[in-house]
């Protein structure tokens, strides 16, 4: 045992000590520059990473040839990112992003993933809309950086690009993984055609479900931090036009879209996003009319019934199939058109749909309003 | 290999940007290496496939599950860049202009 004067003494020491630790690491921790937070994360990412790379080094059999298409696209797209980055003023970089958007699309088209072509060129699309919509109340040029930051910043992109560069090249191998072959071959012995969307609404239900909570809950922030007051449009008669011509089209290609997404390219996904790219024009030139206005107040209901929907169809499969959200086919004869086969999966990917652009309606109306 | 190049340099330039001031910045370069992330997942098997996991298939076919986690990061990017605008809108509606988010040290260089 210690004598009293040394433990107290002892336990002031301590005391002090953590009291002096804290308020340091309360300093460092509480520092409002998002930057210096972000650096110490890529930092150490990008060193795990680098960590890790060796141990899983397999160029292996498949070797690493490519041919010259893919070069043309892989180099344009870098030239394109690396534009990005060097933008001074706002416009410039969404415009050049757009165009990265627009080049990773061909990119997954020559990957062989038209699915992923297809969603990622209306997403681009929406995304560049909406920035354009926030950076409207922004200053046109970005502030200004110093040099040493910008080197400090430019060693950690090298470091963690030449990470990613080595991720990408590892873990190849000649055949695919078990878990796809089991997807491809219930595929085979289904009316599934489009295996990403088959296992996104069937497989991967779930998931899917989890999703759109994630998108419902982001536009449900949006609705909520952003106040609405008045609307401005750009009437030219040849937008006008354009718009009200472009609408029905879209419409007519958004439920081709949903119906045809389990046998091959679309999806519940796609087509609402390409409907809100309708919205967005609609909302640009003739303005909010009633049924974006409609459908933009009732957003939160809107998607709720999506959601809602989800989950009771999903409640169904425990009727007819093997559980929550399983799927199954029913063949429906039509005339003039035939016996066709109707995935049941069509109902969660409308319920998806709806859903979703109900989102698309909201986040558009509100930061697409002037304040 | 070009596809290495291609997610290196998507990596890089998000990085870069993600270290610089400006909230809009910063959600140009997170759209930026998540197109980086995604690129990873597509050739992470068989990069050097081009069908795609449509049936019938016309070769073997890239994997098909990679680009079901692609499909839904797309979607889960798409949610969290509307966010982050959002955010960024905001910051700027309530009185702290944009150059304020992220002042440097002032010892190295005024505030524009």
């Amino acid at each position: 045992m210690l004598p009293d004067a040394v433990g107290a003494a002892l336990w002031d020491r301590i005391a002090e000590l953590v009291r002096r630790t804290g308020a340091q690491m309360e300093r460092r921790l509480s520092d409002p520059r998002p930057g210096l937070h972000l650096a110490v994360f890529v930092a150490v990412g990008s060193t795990l990473l680098w960590l890790a790379l060796p141990v899983s080094w397999d160029v292996g059999d498949v070797g690493i040839g490519d041919s010259g298409m893919r070069w043309v696209v892989s180099l344009l797209l870098g030239a394109a990112a690396v534009a990005v980055a060097r933008a001074r003023d706002r416009l410039t970089s969404l415009a050049v992003l757009a165009g990265v958007g627009f080049v990773i699309a061909v990119w997954y088209v020559i990957h062989g993933a038209p699915q992923l072509a297809a969603v990622q060129l209306v997403v681009d699309g929406l995304t560049v809309a909406l920035a354009l919509f926030v950076l409207r109340h922004l200053p046109r040029s970005y502030p200004p950086v110093s040099r040493r930051r910008r080197f400090g910043a430019g060693v950690l992109a090298v470091v963690g690009g030449g990470a990613f560069a080595g991720l990408s090249l590892v873990s190849r191998a000649a055949g695919l993984p078990a878990a796809s072959e089991a997807y491809i071959a219930h595929a085979r012995s289904s009316s599934t055609g489009n295996i990403v969307t088959g296992v996104l609404s069937d497989f991967r239900a779930l998931d899917t479900l989890g999703e759109t909570t994630v998108i419902a809950v982001a536009a449900l922030g949006v609705v909520t931090a952003v106040g609405r007051v008045g609307l401005q449009h750009v009437d030219t008669v040849i937008a006008g036009i354009s718009a009200r011509l472009v609408t029905p089209l879209v419409l007519v290609l958004s439920a081709w879209l949903l119906l045809r997404g389990h046998f091959t390219l679309g999806g519940g996904f796609l087509a609402a996003t390409v409907v809100g790219l309708a919205v967005v024009l609609r909302h640009l030139t003739v303005g909010s009319v009633t049924i974006e206005r409609a459908l933009a107040r009732g957003a939160p209901t809107f998607v709720g019934a999506g959601l809602v929907a989800m989950v009771g169809y999903g409640a169904f499969g425990g009727l007819w199939g093997d559980g929550f959200l399983d799927a199954k086919t029913v063949h429906v004869t039509v005339p003039l058109l035939g016996r066709l086969p109707v995935p049941s999966t069509l109902l969660f990917e409308g319920a998806v749909a709806m859903a979703v652009l109900a989102v698309v309606a909201a986040v558009i109306h509100e930061l697409g309003s002037d304040r | 290999m070009s596809a290495a190049l291609a997610t290196g340099l998507l990596a890089a330039a998000g990085i870069y940007l993600l270290l610089q001031r400006g909230l809009v910045r910063i959600v140009v370069g997170f759209l930026l290496l998540q197109h980086a992330v995604n690129l990873v997942l597509v050739t992470a098997r068989t990069p050097q496939r081009s069908h795609p996991p449509i049936l019938p298939f016309e070769g073997p076919p890239q994997d098909p599950l990679g680009q079901v986690f692609v499909l839904t990061a797309i979607v889960i990017g798409l949610a969290s860049t509307i966010f982050l605008l959002t955010v960024a809108l905001r910051h700027t509606q309530l009185g702290t202009s944009s150059a304020d988010d992220d002042v440097e040290e002032p010892d190295r260089q005024g505030s524009s």
